[in-house]
C-alpha cells in the first residue's frame, strides 16, 4: 500500500510533498514527482500539503487515475 | 474524517496507525479541534469567572470577559505554548535523526496533547492544579510526542 501522485501534478510540481516526506520516496519523473511504493511508509504527510490535491492513497484512486499507480510502480522497479 | 473521529484518533496515539492517520486529517476538522482543545482547556475558568460575575450581577463584563476577552486569550496562550512545544520536537527530531518539519511537529505536538488538556481540564474542574500537576502533564506530553516522533523510520544517510 502507497500514496499515489496522478496526473494533476504535471507540469504543476509545486514540490511541497518533497519537503514534509520524512522518507524522502518522492521523485521527480520527467515533468512530475512520482512517489516510490517501495520506499512509502504510508504516512499520508503528502497527501494533506499538496496545494492541488494530487495525491490519493492507493485504495481511494478513481479508476482514471489508475494509470499513475502503473507507472509509479513500472518506474521504481525498472 | 470528522471530528469524532479525530477526537478518536488523538486518543489511540501514540500508536503507530493514529501517528500516520493524523496526517490525513482535513484542514477544517484540524482547526475545529483546536478550537475544541481550547474550549476544553478554558472550561474551568471560564466557568469559575462567569459564575462569580454572574454572582456579583455584571452581566456586562461578563458577556465581555467570559466570552470575548477570555477565549481570545486562551487561544493565543495556545497557540503560542504549541509552538513552543513544537520547537522540542525539533531537538527530539535531530537526537533520534528523524527527518520531520517544523509543519508536522507542530500538528503531532497538538494532537499530543489531546490527554494532558483533558487530564487538566478534569483535575481542574474538581480540585486545583500545582505546579507538580502541571510537570506531571508536561511530562504525560512529552513521552506522547516523543513516541510519536519515534513511530517515524530513521533518515538514510
Amino acid at each position: 500500500m502507497a500514496f499515489v501522485i496522478t496526473e494533476a501534478c504535471q507540469d504543476e510540481k509545486a514540490a511541497s510533498c518533497l519537503d514534509v516526506c520524512p522518507v524522502d520516496c518522492i521523485k521527480p519523473v520527467g515533468n512530475q514527482y512520482l512517489i516510490d511504493p517501495r520506499l512509502c511508509i504510508d504516512c499520508g504527510a503528502c497527501e494533506t500539503v499538496c496545494p492541488i490535491e494530487a495525491i490519493y492513497h492507493e485504495d481511494d484512486l478513481l479508476e482514471a487515475d489508475q494509470p499513475a499507480r502503473i507507472m509509479a510502480i513500472n518506474h521504481f522497479r525498472a | 474524517m470528522s471530528i469524532v473521529t479525530t477526537f478518536k484518533v488523538s486518543l489511540s496515539l501514540p500508536k503507530k496507525k493514529a501517528v500516520y492517520q493524523i496526517n490525513r486529517i482535513k484542514t477544517k476538522d484540524y482547526l475545529l479541534y483546536i478550537l475544541l482543545m481550547h474550549f476544553v482547556i478554558a472550561l474551568p475558568n471560564g466557568i469559575q469567572m462567569a459564575s462569580e460575575f454572574i454572582a456579583k450581577g455584571d452581566i456586562d463584563k461578563t458577556f465581555l470577559l467570559v466570552f470575548t476577552l477570555y477565549p481570545l486569550l486562551v487561544i493565543l496562550t495556545g497557540i503560542t505554548s504549541i509552538s513552543v512545544l513544537a520547537t522540542t520536537g525539533l531537538l527530539i527530531r535531530t537526537v533520534s535523526k528523524r527527518k520531520l518539519v517544523y509543519q508536522l511537529l507542530w500538528k503531532m505536538a497538538m494532537y499530543a496533547c489531546t490527554y494532558p488538556v483533558l487530564l487538566y481540564t478534569t483535575i481542574n474542574l474538581f480540585y486545583k492544579t500545582n505546579s507538580m500537576i502541571h510537570l506531571i502533564l508536561v511530562m504525560l506530553f512529552l513521552y506522547i510526542f516523543t513516541k510519536m516522533i519515534l513511530a517515524y523510520p530513521k533518515k538514510k544517510r
